[in-house]
């Protein structure tokens, strides 16, 4: 059976390949010949190595509140977040359907992390009981459709910092449990195989740390340990998949004692960005460089992140004002801004990026 | 020596190129149009054949002479260097603009002519049509078999406001934005109209219980919130104004310097919290409605009371821990100086309607 009666089956291919994500679900629900097709790895990877894929940035963000606009700030309710996808080259804005089962409404605090063409959505706090969850939800950007993984296993933490590999592991380590104890315990979750694994602990403690994926190696970077409350350390240490071994501890990677969440992976020979008191900041080795300063549009990003390369960050002039995206092409130091619609101006909580 | 067996040289100089097409039937075309698709260019080249009818170069199978019309056309115009890009866009996509059918079959000949700009121009177009599809249509354009099972043809969920409190939202928003309107409006017109207001207290009360839109805006929230309760025993609606109406008992709190009673857990966390919450709040907290409350007779008052302890009572012991969260001290868990809210109805009015 071809592909597309009538045309050689790498021609249909080509067609197949061509067609932007949002399109997935229908393919798959065309056919049995064109679901498998869209199953393959090869597909992905086809549309990866001819320069189809489409990069987006997936956040979690807020419903904006119309009333912001004119002033009347009284808040009615509590802010209430969705999943919002945005794609920087079009300047796409779209919404994600929520995982079924959020009847309460969307967890605070969740992270997001995006592994080959899914993405995961871990703990959070539920909204109405404010109680932390390990709860797993998976959306599959092939078939457009969630659904429900493994729960995460051990001490129901929150604010643990959280990446993956970009293609079949999302990593998760610190944060603190139910009695605010800092933790130094680890997971891996398989995406694929819905299963979770055990790291070795860490050297410290690091509640509120921040995960980082570079060179084939998790990075966490700062947190505090119990009895340091609200004190960020500055030392980060370093766990290899392949020999399944932390590192020694780095102290002072973090030039000064900060929170570490805006922190991405680097570039090239840059090994960390950072975004601190209106300035981006580049790591090479052991040295700290200033790379160019936050526009004063997004003073505090809510949100930093990395796209294609570039450096994308999103906030606001003021607490709850209109979320603005700004993305820094880190080899010449100049930003670019991007219009989000009213619809999409929302806080931005958590986010991750994704290659489709 | 027969005039077939020499090239024949028309006077105008120009050189023609002799194709056959499956169906027997032979042409001649310009050369520069016909050497701009590779296979025929490779055939001229290294057989030396199409220089004259007996020697024409036989197409693939699947290029047809209307379909080798079409591929001409496009190779006629795109073969003339001095093109802009702009130019040759525009082309394309007027080009592309022919039914499903006939895409299919000018893929498959671009392709046997290994013409790959032509390719990837209609394989794209094919991709943006079967993007825009159903499953449905796209076996019906493609003619493919409908041969997934039930199960296996997935249900995207296409309703992205499955959320029962984003759909809430969004009509409370339909509505706030309205009254907004009104309110600008209103403000316009009485500054251009010094109008004298004779109507007596009691007119006033009635007007504002109206519910006109132009009236006392806590009230009319409030009224909104006994309109719902009574229809629709919906507990979610019912607990989303329970938050409004706690919000706001809560934001007038803060306005009253209460906050400053109450231990900070983590300095980031409340910031955290305060960025998603009292971010949207207006740090001025100006309630002009305040004062409209105090004018109140007491059978309002009485109303507003009973409503009030309502909510906290439904909220039930979730109160104490809820009233910290929203003034964003951080999660319950953590040690911090509980609020004693006996939940009955004066001490709750007292922090609704408390007006120093």
């Amino acid at each position: 059976m071809e592909l597309i009666p009538g045309l050689p089956d790498d021609v249909a291919r080509e067609c197949l390949i061509r067609v932007p994500y949002a399109g997935f679900s229908a393919v798959a629900s065309t056919c049995k010949g064109w679901k498998s097709e869209i199953e393959l790895p090869q597909f992905r990877s086809q549309r990866k190595s001819t320069g189809r894929s489409q990069t987006i940035v997936i956040m979690a963000q807020a419903v904006p509140d119309p009333a912001r606009k004119t002033g009347f700030s009284k808040l009615s309710h509590g802010p209430v977040y969705r999943l919002t996808t945005f794609e920087p080259p079009s300047g796409c804005w779209s919404e994600l359907p929520p995982p079924p089962g959020f009847s309460g409404g969307f967890p605070m605090f969740c992270q997001l992390a995006a592994a080959g063409s899914n993405l995961v959505l871990i703990g959070g706090l539920d909204p109405a009981s404010w109680e932390a969850s390990g709860s797993v939800y998976v959306y599959s950007f092939i078939t457009g459709t969630w659904r429900r993984g493994v729960d995460m296993p051990g001490a129901r933490r929150s604010f643990f910092g959280c990446v993956s590999d970009g293609d079949r592991v999302v990593f998760v380590a610190g944060g603190h449990d139910g009695e605010k104890n800092a933790l130094r315990s680890a997971l891996a979750y398989h995406v694929e195989r819905d299963q979770w694994v055990p790291l070795p602990d860490m050297a410290r403690e690091r509640d509120e740390c921040k995960a980082i994926f570079r060179r084939g190696k998790l990075h966490v970077v700062g947190g505090y340990s119990t009895e340091m409350q609200g004190k960020f350390a500055k030392s980060s240490e370093e766990f290899d998949p392949a020999s399944w071994q932390w590192g020694p501890v780095r102290e002072d990677l973090l030039a000064a004692s900060t929170c570490p969440t805006a922190c991405v992976e680097g570039d090239g020979e840059d090994d960390l960005y950072m975004c601190r008191d209106g300035d981006v900041l580049a790591l090479r080795g052991c040295t700290w460089r200033a790379v160019a300063k936050v526009p004063a549009d997004v003073y505090n990003p809510a949100h930093v992140t990395k796209w294609q390369g570039k450096l994308l960050v999103i906030g606001s002039p003021r607490s709850g004002g209109a979320q603005k995206v700004y993305a820094l092409d880190t080899s010449s130091g100049s930003w670019t801004s991007t219009e989000s619609p009213e619809k999409f101006s929302g806080h931005v909580q958590a986010g991750s990026c994704l290659e489709i | 020596m027969s005039e077939g067996a020499m090239a024949v040289v028309k006077p105008e100089m120009k050189s023609y190129i002799w194709l056959q097409t499956a169906d027997g039937s032979i042409q001649q075309v310009e050369e520069e149009v016909a050497m701009f698709c590779p296979m025929i260019c490779r055939e001229v080249v290294q057989t030396g054949m199409g220089s004259s009818k007996n020697y024409a170069i036989v197409l693939p199978q699947r290029v047809n002479p209307p379909i080798l019309g079409l591929i001409l056309d496009y190779c006629r115009f795109h073969q003339i260097p001095g093109r802009s890009n702009k130019e040759r866009k525009t082309f394309d996509e007027k080009f592309i603009r022919m039914d499903t059918k006939k895409l299919c079959e000018l893929t498959s000949a671009a392709d046997s002519l290994q013409l790959k700009p032509l390719v990837d121009l209609t394989s794209r177009a094919l991709a943006r049509i079967i993007e825009g599809k159903t499953p449905e249509e796209i076996r019906e354009t493609f003619h493919l078999p409908d041969d997934l099972t039930e199960e296996e043809k997935l249900e995207p969920l296409r309703n992205i406001t499955d959320d029962p409190r984003i759909r809430l939202l969004n009509r409370l928003y339909a509505r706030k934005r309205k009254e907004l309107k009104e309110r600008e409006k209103l403000k316009t017109v009485e500054a251009e109209e010094e109008r004298v207001d004779e109507r007596s207290a009691d007119d006033l009360l009635s007007y504002i219980n109206s519910g006109d839109g132009k009236g006392v805006r806590a009230n009319k929230s409030k009224k909104k919130n006994r309109r719902r309760k009574d229809p629709s025993k919906d507990a979610l609606s019912n607990k989303v104004n329970g938050d409004h109406d706690e919000v706001e008992a809560v934001s007038t709190a803060c306005s009253h310097g209460e906050a400053k009673d109450l231990e900070v857990a983590s300095p980031h966390k409340a910031s955290k919290l305060r960025d998603s919450f009292i971010g949207t709040f207006s740090p001025k907290l100006e309630f002009d409605d305040g004062d409209m409350d105090d004018d109140l007779d007491p059978a309002m008052r009485e109303e507003l009371d009973r409503e009030v302890e309502d909510f906290a009572r439904r909220l039930n012991s979730d109160w104490p821990e809820r009233m910290q969260e929203l003034l964003c001290l951080g999660p319950p868990e953590s040690k911090l100086l509980p609020v004693h809210i006996n939940g009955t109805s004066s001490s709750c009015a007292c922090i609704s309607l408390d007006r120093r």
